[in-house]
């Protein structure tokens, strides 16, 4: 089903106190379509995407494209680009809603520190990072990314549903709670015995 | 990102990954040596805490205060912050700037006042912002514990402004 097309039942247009200050999703949206897609959704196949990367970055590669003037060389190199910045934000579940959300005309900023989160919640999260500076031995590691990739494929599991269903304002609440999950991913990869 | 004891491994990663920050030596002096890192106990009736996060970015920012319930004086500040550079080094900032203060001037602080004296480059400017909303939510904490604390009895600080007092 399309994401928010003007004659879905969630339609923004039908139901604008169900979405705040959205304005319509523009169904041609840069990133999806230009590597195939007809719609924007959060579902995607990684390989599915991965397979649709390379076979564009195969025609539009500026190094296939020597036998092409400047100026047409010139807009290879942007469409290369252009198709390398998609594939990099569609192919992470965080930068896809991101993205999806940014479509939809919602940010998210510092204003929305609470999205999501209550000052308890933050205080988990800062309780999480401290149980990393702490950890000292590879299975405490382990356990401690185990939990994280839960928490982070229940937001993916939440999105999945929810940006379907045109409620932006529990995508936002998933979104900035993936962030933050993102954020301790980063840091526990980092981690080394 | 890092917590603010493994400096020197990141502190170069660091510099590599953003060459093209432009790091002021506030930033760097902040990040390097942190003022102020470590917890006060929560308990305690007069501290209080404030715990915040930066959305865009994941980093989250503690920041506790100690005040002479007398005084209205701010008299102890602790900061834990997990995050960018510039996230530790607004919240090392905030600490040191509002320590000694009285405890309604510190609701004060702006982030543009951090930002400026870090020199920090506009995409960490929410950084800056972290650490003034870490400080007000501190500071309110502290408030609610005292209204709590005194009920409809609490008496305004000496050199307390009349519409700050809470009742």
């Amino acid at each position: 089903m399309p994401l928010l097309s003007p004659n879905s039942p969630n339609s923004p247009t039908q139901k604008p106190s169900h979405c705040g200050a959205i304005q319509p999703v523009h169904p041609q949206s840069s990133f999806f379509t230009i590597l195939g897609f007809s719609d924007a959704t959060f579902a995607i196949d990684q390989k599915d995407l991965k397979l649709r990367f390379h076979n564009l970055q195969k025609q539009v590669h500026p190094d296939k494209q020597a036998h092409l003037d400047e100026k047409e060389r010139i807009y290879s190199d942007k469409q290369s680009t252009f198709l390398n910045k998609a594939y990099q934000t569609l192919r992470s579940p965080l930068s896809r809603a991101k993205y999806l959300l940014h479509l939809n005309g919602i940010h998210i900023d510092e204003g929305d520190s609470k999205t999501g989160m209550s000052p308890t919640d933050l205080m988990r999260i800062m309780d999480i990072w401290e149980a990393i500076e702490e950890v000292s031995s590879k299975s405490d590691l382990d356990v401690l990314v185990r939990e994280n990739e839960e928490r982070i494929a229940k937001e993916i599991e939440i999105l999945a549903k929810v940006f379907p269903e045109g409620d932006l304002v529990k995508a936002k609440e998933a979104t900035v709670r993936l962030q933050y999950w993102n954020s301790l991913k980063q840091r526990l990869n980092d981690v080394e015995f | 990102m890092h917590s603010v004891e493994c400096r020197n491994t990141f502190f170069l990663l660091f510099l590599l990954r953003n060459a093209k920050l432009l790091l002021s030596l506030q930033v760097i002096d902040h990040y390097e040596n942190p003022r102020n890192v470590g917890s006060l106990p929560k308990s305690d009736p007069n501290v209080g805490t404030g715990v915040v996060g930066a959305p865009a970015c994941g980093d989250v920012m503690k920041l506790q205060i100690l005040v002479n319930e007398e005084t209205g004086e701010i008299q102890e500040v602790k900061f834990k912050t997990f995050g960018c550079g510039s996230a530790i080094a607004s919240s090392s900032f905030a600490t040191e700037k509002i320590k000694g203060m009285k405890v309604w001037d510190a609701k004060g602080v702006k982030n543009t006042d951090i930002a400026k004296e870090l020199s920090l480059p506009p995409v960490k400017l929410h950084c800056s912002m972290l650490a003034e909303d870490a400080i007000k939510s501190a500071v309110k904490d502290w408030e609610t514990k005292r209204a709590a604390r005194l009920g409809g009895k609490a008496a305004p600080l000496p050199g307390q402004p009349k519409d700050e007092v809470h009742v």
